[in-house]
């Protein structure tokens, strides 16, 4: 039987060092635009490296700072690890 | 084609400012991009047998969107032919490629002659990162130069780029290049594509720097974190205090020479007071904040290279959010507490400009430290005997400045100021040994935009405000003359002085504002000490000194503390009661009484309005504290 696909999750509900692949916001545009200039556009991969108070990713060579309430609206499809 | 002007361009900390630095050495200055308060650093440097203008463009990561920069940018590079640069220069950063190549992607739309300095290629191949720096230039159709500006590798080179640079007709666009209007993740999308092409053995993995991991937890640690901060912040302090009281005594003693020897040159009259107090005075009074600007820049400049700030501004957010004001805002305040001037400058760390507005209303809460003398002055007179509650009363002061900092704004977040601070996105820079040279030259940059700007403003406002201090001219009275006659020359001179203190324009504004302040408990010579203090609170400490037959030294001495303590009203009732010595001690911690500081604002805000409401606010919001306290103990007894 194969298994359900994964359904997207917020960041604060990834697992630290978990690969992610980046799936949408309910943030306002402008933050959205921050975002996406930074590196985290629509399907890229990230890494979570630290959850919290402040949310630690990153994004190719980037490492973004974020704050639980931009963290929490942002979600994710996690990956499995070894991809 | 031979370029006359060349701009830079580039993401935050790709090492631009170093660049410029390299490329300009001090023969920078900084001014605003027109029409905005966004800082714009113009350079000029040598390429070829010609000499280049060089404009240093804010950072940036896209240059869509409609923040303050890459609106700046796009007008720039969207100008009148006559005033777009002839080349830009973009800076990319070879170990973090995609996303610099996102904004040369955007930039190459433009269809300006660019040129790409790759910096921090060292850093690249330290991480495995081997490009094929000639297919890079062949897959964006520019130049291509690789260096490390930081320590002058490729600069020449890029000189040479900038010199034989295509003429418009030779130049190609990348065929693949998505549209001007393109969304970002198409410019992505053919960033990957680039950088596919460019790596021999295929784009490098990016494998997480457990080194960085390690120090970002502790550095991001709600605890941890928060004492790592009051740690560096204390040091900083230390050392600003420590050190910038050395020139800026020199600085006092040099202008108190150049006006001993206009003194002995020049004949008494209108015109040497005018030189000696009015623009010598004007200018000691505006150059003597210099040594803790340029330091405070210098420690910024340095804390911001080596990547700290960013993971600060973190550690702060959690608490300063709670207020309506951001995590960024804790340079600033914490600065104000040396002095307001350069924390209302150091508020161009933060993006958002309604939080930058609202730090620059509330920092000049914080108790400075032209607030010492007058906190001394007050809290001796309040506890004469008590130096125990005097200590604590003192401590109070810097309490109750900081509670009103946070309280107001509290309250501007939701009346003048709605909204919350901007949720904080910021990319977490690699951590680096900072650049001495950078610092030095951020604080020579902001040393002279200051002298230059509100410099300007707070030396004519001194002479103003002497002017009306010193005139019109008291004759002496019978009383003094027979003094004289008696050869009491020191006494004859200190009741002159009080007469012409009184009977200036200032303490005339005293005396028929005095009805003003009575319900506060305030004579007309306390009065006086508010008016006159009003160009900067320190002078309250000379002039009450003065009106009781002292100098007007700034730490009176232990005579003339007595003879304040017991300065008495025209009714023969003491001028400070512990109610009036508690009331004038509240004012002063809350009231503006800075006139630089109002102008800096003017400045950094761009708005005269924003001045004349943190006048009037702090101004009122003393009142009425004052008055609180001075009605709040008569009524339970304490006259």
């Amino acid at each position: 039987m194969t298994p359900a696909p994964p359904k997207p999750v917020s960041l604060q509900d990834l697992e630290v060092g978990t690969l992610a692949r980046f799936h949408a916001t309910d943030l306002d545009p402008e933050a959205c635009h921050q975002l996406r200039s930074l590196g985290l556009t629509s399907e890229c991969q990230l890494r979570l490296c630290k959850k919290g108070e402040p949310c630690i990713v990153q994004v190719r060579s980037t490492r973004i700072g974020l704050s639980n309430a931009v963290a929490r609206r942002i979600f994710v499809m996690p990956l499995i690890p070894s991809v | 084609m031979t370029a006359s002007s060349v701009a830079l361009l580039g993401n935050p900390n790709t090492g631009k400012t170093t660049l410029f630095n390299r490329l300009c050495g001090a023969r920078a200055k900084t001014s605003n991009f027109p029409g905005t308060t966004t800082a714009m650093r113009l350079g000029r440097t040598v390429i070829g047998d010609r000499a280049v203008d060089v404009i240093d463009l804010p950072g940036l990561y896209s240059l869509g969107g409609q923040s303050p920069e890459s609106t700046i940018v796009r007008d720039v590079l969207r100008g009148p032919e006559s005033q777009r640069p002839d080349v830009v220069i973009a800076i990319v950063d070879a170990a973090n490629l995609v996303r610099n190549l996102v904004l040369v992607g955007e930039l190459l739309t433009y269809d300006e002659p660019v040129v790409v300095a790759l910096n921090m290629v060292d850093l690249a191949e330290r991480l495995g990162q081997r490009l094929d720096v000639g297919a890079l230039s062949r897959r964006l159709g520019v130049p291509v130069v690789p260096m490390v500006a930081s320590k002058g590798i490729g600069i020449d080179r890029l000189r040479d780029a900038l010199a034989s640079v295509p003429e418009p007709a030779a130049r190609v666009r990348p065929a693949d290049l998505p549209a001007a209007e393109a969304s970002i993740e198409d410019i992505t999308t053919w960033a990957d594509r680039v950088l596919a092409d460019v790596y021999p053995g295929g784009a490098p993995a990016v494998a997480l720097d457990a080194r960085t991991e390690r120090v970002d937890s502790v550095l991001t640690h709600p605890v941890a974190g928060t004492l790592v901060f009051l740690g560096v912040m204390g040091a900083l302090f230390w050392t600003l205090f420590a050190l910038a009281t050395v020139p800026m005594d020199l600085i006092d003693l040099t202008f108190a020479s150049l006006g001993s020897a206009v003194s002995a040159v020049m004949p008494e009259g209108p015109l040497r007071d005018l030189l000696i107090d009015g623009v010598i005075g004007g200018i000691a009074g505006t150059v003597v904040f210099l040594p803790q600007i340029c330091l405070l820049f210098f420690m910024i400049s340095l804390l911001e290279d080596t990547g700290y700030l960013a993971r600060a501004a973190f550690v702060n957010d959690r608490i300063f959010r709670r207020f309506g004001l951001p995590g960024h805002a804790f340079v600033p305040l914490l600065t104000a507490h040396a002095c307001a001037l350069p924390a209302i400058m150091s508020t161009r760390l933060i993006p958002d400009s309604r939080d930058r507005l609202a730090t620059i209303l509330v920092a000049p809460f914080m108790s400075c430290s032209a607030r010492l003398p007058v906190y001394v002055l007050l809290t001796t007179l309040l506890f004469a005997d008590q130096p125990a509650m005097a200590g604590l009363a003192f401590a109070g002061c810097y309490l109750l400045g900081s509670a009103a900092a946070f309280f107001s704004a509290w309250l501007f977040s939701r009346t003048g100021l709605p909204g919350r601070p901007r949720q904080m996105v910021m990319e977490l820079p690699t951590y680096k040994v900072p650049s001495m040279t950078n610092a030095l030259m951020t604080a020579r940059d902001q040393g002279l935009a200051f002298l230059q700007t509100a410099g300007t403003v707070i030396v004519a406002i001194c002479i103003v405000m002497w002017w009306l201090s010193a005139y019109p001219k008291v004759e002496p009275s019978a009383e003094i003359t027979v003094m004289r006659t008696q050869g009491l020359e020191v006494e004859a001179d200190l009741l002159q002085g009080k007469a012409e203190q009184s009977g200036s324009f200032a303490g005339q504004i005293g005396r028929t504002l005095q009805p003003v302040f009575a319900p506060l408990g305030y004579d007309w010579q306390l009065t006086v000490g508010v008016m006159t203090s009003f160009l900067a609170r320190e002078v309250f400490v000379s002039t009450m000194s003065v009106l009781v037959g002292g100098g007007a030294e700034a730490e009176p001495d232990e005579g003339v503390m007595q003879r304040i303590r017991t300065m008495t009203r025209d009714d023969g009732t003491p001028v400070f009661t512990p109610a009036t010595a508690a009331s004038a001690l509240v004012f002063f911690v809350l009231a503006m009484q800075c006139l630089p500081t109002l102008a800096v604002t003017r400045k950094e805000t761009g708005r005269i309005k924003y001045a004349a409401i943190q006048l009037a606010y702090m101004s009122g919001l003393a009142y009425v504290a004052a008055l609180v306290v001075y009605q709040g103990l008569r009524a339970v007894g304490v006259s």
